[in-house]
């Protein structure tokens, strides 16, 4: 039932959890396997490691689970294994049950709470195991998985990842996997995509990966007695033979990296030294250095969120984000330092007015800000219509051409907010936004689509260039000092070719970053 | 009002445009309403250059518009005149209103001439009186208004009131929204406190409301109220998003006669009409019909109906504005109404630099209370102003050297105290004046959001007038 290759790199991981009896086990061990479903290679320490550190926490902290595979009508079980499991998470031995050792039925799938005793009783009596915790797969659940993990070796990366999340998705909307007790990453991860009916799955990371340009990073995850890299390069390899002039070959890599077998000592650690050191050995355009408590901390707030976020509940987990962000050389670091970090650059800024003091960003204060400014323009019941264009397929960027929308169309979202929270949101169909025989303008598009979907607030345009240059001039080049690129791109916000809004309200248009600085930075330096 | 049954339903459905359509169909169908070739005025919320609910729903104002092209309307306008000094070509161009309007057969009427007007700066009297024959002069209170010819040229008035919880009225009725038929300048109730002493213990200025609410209603009335609380604001509204939010009743209230539509939506809303001023007085002066057996009730049952809401702050204290610490006096409804939108304003809108100001007592009403020792005072309206000049926190004791005495003797000195901040008015301005005597008090650098909007968007309305 299980796939070969599946239950290989299972039985390897099991075998090696089942030979760890204590810590200097785990620095002796030099084991590769790979982290299941996908082909990403991981030393097996460093797994166990991260279970122990993540399972407790997010998904249960006892020991032993049973997962059992149903039939995809609910009627019958296809088949039951009992997971033997430390208290950390790490599993350690399967244990193959006789499927009909406990009388399903249907109903059982509506009351877990009831199923759960019952076969905890049938388990200790007859099979003498105790479980905490169930887990329940419809046989399609399993298939999808089987599929997932067929020719792993010979996969790249961005297939797998779209691959991965389709069949994710279409377990969790399918109802195709149970966990009892339900831990809340399961119940968040289940709203989110209930809610994203909009979303292709299966071009999810293609959309993303679409807006990065090459990059080579590495991103350190540290906490006493773990200490970690992912080495993540996207780039295009230009090596070409006669026959491929024309062909540039796409480069997608990720790299877990143990740094545990390095000597260190995480109290005696200096974050900016392992940084550079890591850097120049793994040649990283950036490296940075995250403590995993705090990343853990965030993620478990993200998962007891509600979803989607209420308005207060987002303004609170973007305080966060940007506390953590100001918290650098405290909570987080990288080499080489962020430009706007330098004092040479924030006091020649200041000097022409521009006072980017990022240690002092307004953590507490920004999202109010943005949420106020959000409810009071666009009101507390409101349609939008989102068009993202992608200037790149027009031939000729002729500025009064009316077929700009038409010729650059990339696809189009309805989204409903109610209290500032984001309650609904549509995919369109290109046909339903753009009509061959009419104009094509934001404001025709609003009037004849507020016919049909009741009164639109307002009609956005986006162009896919301008995400991208925002990514990657204000996220992703921290270090790179550059103004003049990131002038550009804060310009292309006012090009209506790239950004365009109908009612052409006067409020975005007379934003200067200059004057919103007050706002974003504190006034007290000390 | 003759004996004539006003008609009243109260309807319900998945979408605004459903339940209205249900609603007219309870009252017989449009064409009771509207003839054939005639000139319809509908009478929006047409506020500020704010999102949904200050303003009227588009959806419901869209289904209105196509039942009265069913009927036969030769012409419909769409109009109001705006909230204190935004012009209705502002709040039109921000939303998009005017092109939206005439997509769905419509037309925007710029009641205040500020489509004419351009970039041109001109006084709220010269811009009434841009064009002289677009108004005609009526005495009311003692006191002559401009009222839009287009209102009384048409044939037909509609007033489609969205309903959102209101400080002084519990929530906005359909009366008190035809009161922006005529323009802020002329809405305004002001009176010399110092003349009325006895005006703050019986309300004038509520009295005074209520009576000029009905004598602008008197001059045209509706002959269909449609009040939309299909989505309905409730907390701190009407204009303050902040601490508000809107409940999906799915309930939309019509009728024949305002006071009557007015009177079953606040009894649908689970208020005692006649402890409502504005039905109150109707009832008192004899206008619309207040008395439920004169009512024909259409549609769902009342009894049926349960929206509890959360309704406005009735205390000031209650809007729990940090640093800000109330002292008040005996006070009248409109310096209650225009402190409940600055204190409200500013909690919404000045997050970041309510942290920057010093603590500060709030001054307001007749003989207000002592305020809080070490604290910025500011002197809401004319009342707190006048009261409080012999107070004792006026003056600051001080032991210091007189430079005035030949051997600077030691004593003890008498000074101004300058941490004080008189905001004149009986009542007060509105929005811009307020924030801008408060910006200069407390200089820019401690109010960096209020500064980006006075200066650089512009987003609160200077008053020209």
């Amino acid at each position: 039932m299980i796939q070969e290759s599946f239950k290989k790199n299972w039985k390897e991981i099991l075998n090696f959890n089942l030979g760890i009896q204590d810590e200097e086990d785990l620095k002796k061990a030099e084991v590769l396997v790979r982290i299941p479903t996908t082909p990403i290679e991981i030393d097996a320490s460093l797994l166990y490691k991260l279970v122990s550190n993540i399972y407790p926490d997010f998904v249960n902290d006892k020991e032993n689970v049973l997962d059992i595979i149903i039939s995809d009508d609910g009627k019958s079980i296809k088949a039951i294994y009992a997971h033997i499991t430390h208290s950390n998470g790490n599993h350690l031995q399967a244990i193959d049950i006789n499927k009909n050792i406990y009388a399903f039925q249907q109903k059982d799938l509506d009351d877990f709470e009831n199923f759960f005793e019952k076969i905890q009783i049938v388990l200790r009596e007859k099979e003498r195991i105790i479980v905490s915790g169930i887990r329940v797969y419809k046989a399609k659940a399993i298939e999808l998985i089987n599929g997932l993990s067929k020719n792993l070796e010979t996969q790249d990366l961005v297939t797998n990842f779209n691959r991965l999340c389709s069949v994710y998705f279409d377990i969790l909307r399918d109802d195709l996997f149970f966990i009892y007790p339900e831990p809340p990453f399961m119940v968040y991860l289940k709203k989110v995509v209930k809610f994203s009916n909009f979303v292709e799955s299966t071009k999810i990371f293609d959309s993303i990966y679409s807006f990065l340009s090459n990059f080579k990073i590495s991103l350190t995850f540290a906490k006493e007695n773990l200490l970690f890299s992912l080495l993540i390069e996207k780039s295009i390899d230009e090596s070409k033979n006669d026959e491929e002039i024309s062909k540039k070959r796409h480069i997608f890599s990720i790299k877990i990296i143990n740094n545990e077998n390095s000597d260190y000592n995480f109290s005696d650690l200096n974050p900016k030294s392992f940084l550079k050191q890591f850097s120049k050995q793994c040649n990283t355009n950036y490296s940075y250095f995250i403590n995993f408590d705090d990343f853990l901390s965030y993620i478990a707030d993200l998962f007891e969120s509600d979803f989607p976020f209420d308005q207060d509940r987002l303004s609170l987990l973007i305080q966060k984000i940007l506390y953590a962000y100001k918290s650098y050389d405290i909570k987080w670091f990288s080499y080489p330092t962020p430009i706007s970090y330098n004092f040479f650059v924030r006091f020649f800024s200041r000097l022409v007015g521009f006072n980017i003091n990022l240690k002092k960003i307004s953590y507490w204060a920004i999202p109010g800000f943005f949420t106020s400014a959000q409810n009071s323009i666009m009101g507390l019941y409101n349609k939008i219509l989102v068009i993202f264009t992608d200037k790149t397929l027009i031939q000729k960027d002729d500025e009064e051409s009316q077929d700009f929308l038409t010729e650059s169309y990339i696809s189009a979202y309805l989204i409903e907010f109610l209290n500032g929270k984001i309650i609904f949101i549509q995919k369109l169909d290109k046909e339903n936004v753009l009509k061959e025989d009419q104009f094509n303008t934001l404001q025709e598009i609003r009037e004849r689509l507020s016919e049909k979907f009741g009164y639109l607030s307002y009609v956005i345009s986006i162009d896919k260039t301008l995400i991208s240059l925002i990514i990657n001039n204000f996220i992703l080049n921290l270090n790179r000092f550059n103004p003049f690129a990131k002038l550009m791109t804060l310009r292309k916000l006012k090009n209506r070719r790239y950004l365009n809004f109908y009612p052409q309200s006067s409020v975005p248009q007379k934003v200067k970053v200059r004057k919103l600085l007050p706002i974003l930075i504190d006034k007290h330096e000390f | 009002m003759s004996n004539k049954l006003a008609r009243v339903s109260i309807s319900t459905g998945e979408t605004p445009n459903d339940a209205l359509r249900e609603g007219i169909t309870n009252l017989g169908g449009i064409s009771q309403f509207i003839g054939e070739n005639e000139k319809v005025f509908i009478k929006i919320n047409l506020n500020m250059p704010t999102g949904f609910p200050s303003n009227v729903n588009l959806d419901t104002l869209c289904e209105v518009i196509r039942l009265c092209k069913q009927a036969g309307a030769q012409k419909i306008y769409v109009g109001s005149f705006a909230f204190e000094n935004f012009t209705v070509k502002k709040v039109s161009d921000e939303l998009g209103l005017s092109e939206f309007i005439e997509f769905n057969e419509g037309e925007l009427a710029y009641l205040d001439n500020s489509d004419k007007i351009g970039t041109i700066k001109l006084s709220d009297e010269d811009k009434l009186q841009l064009q002289p024959d677009s108004f005609r002069e009526i005495e009311i209170l003692d006191s002559r208004i401009l009222y839009p010819q287009t209102i009384l040229d048409s044939d037909k008035l509609i007033c489609i009131n969205q309903v959102n919880v209101h400080p002084v009225f519990d929530i906005n009725l359909a009366v008190l929204n035809l009161y922006s038929c005529i323009h802020y300048k002329y809405r305004r109730i002001s009176h010399d406190s110092s003349k009325e002493k006895s005006a703050l213990g019986s309300d004038q200025f509520r009295s005074n409301l209520v009576a000029k609410i009905f004598d602008v209603y008197n001059v045209k009335k509706p002959n269909l109220v449609i009040n939309d609380l299909f989505y309905f604001m409730e907390g701190a509204g009407p204009f303050i998003y902040k601490d508000s939010k809107i409940k999906l009743t799915k309930y939309i209230i019509s009728g024949n006669d305002a006071v009557a539509t007015d009177y079953i939506t606040l009894k649908i809303l689970g208020l005692e009409p006649r402890s409502n001023p504005i039905i109150s007085y109707a009832r008192k002066k004899k206008m619309g019909t207040t008395q439920p057996e004169k009512i024909n009730l259409f549609g769902e049952k009342i009894d049926d109906i349960d929206i509890g809401f959360k309704p406005c702050a009735k205390k000031l204290e209650d809007i729990n504005l940090q640093k800000f610490v109330i002292k008040k006096g005996v006070s009248c409804s409109g310096c209650f109404l225009h402190a409940y939108y600055l204190l409200n304003f500013i909690k919404s809108l000045l997050i970041k630099d309510l942290n920057y100001l010093p603590n500060c007592s709030f001054l307001m009403g007749e003989n207000p209370l002592e305020p809080e020792e070490s604290t910025e005072i500011i002197l809401f309206g004319d009342c707190a102003i006048n009261s409080t000049i012999n107070r004792d926190f006026r003056i600051i004791k001080k032991e210091g050297r007189n430079i005035k005495s030949f051997f600077l003797k030691k004593e003890i000195l008498y000074k101004t105290n300058k941490k004080m901040l008189p905001i004149p008015g009986c009542p007060p301005n509105l929005i811009y004046d307020n924030f801008n005597l408060i910006l200069k008090y407390f200089k820019k650098s401690n109010l960096p959001t209020l500064n980006f909007y006075m200066k650089n968007l512009k987003f609160i309305p200077k008053s020209e007038s």
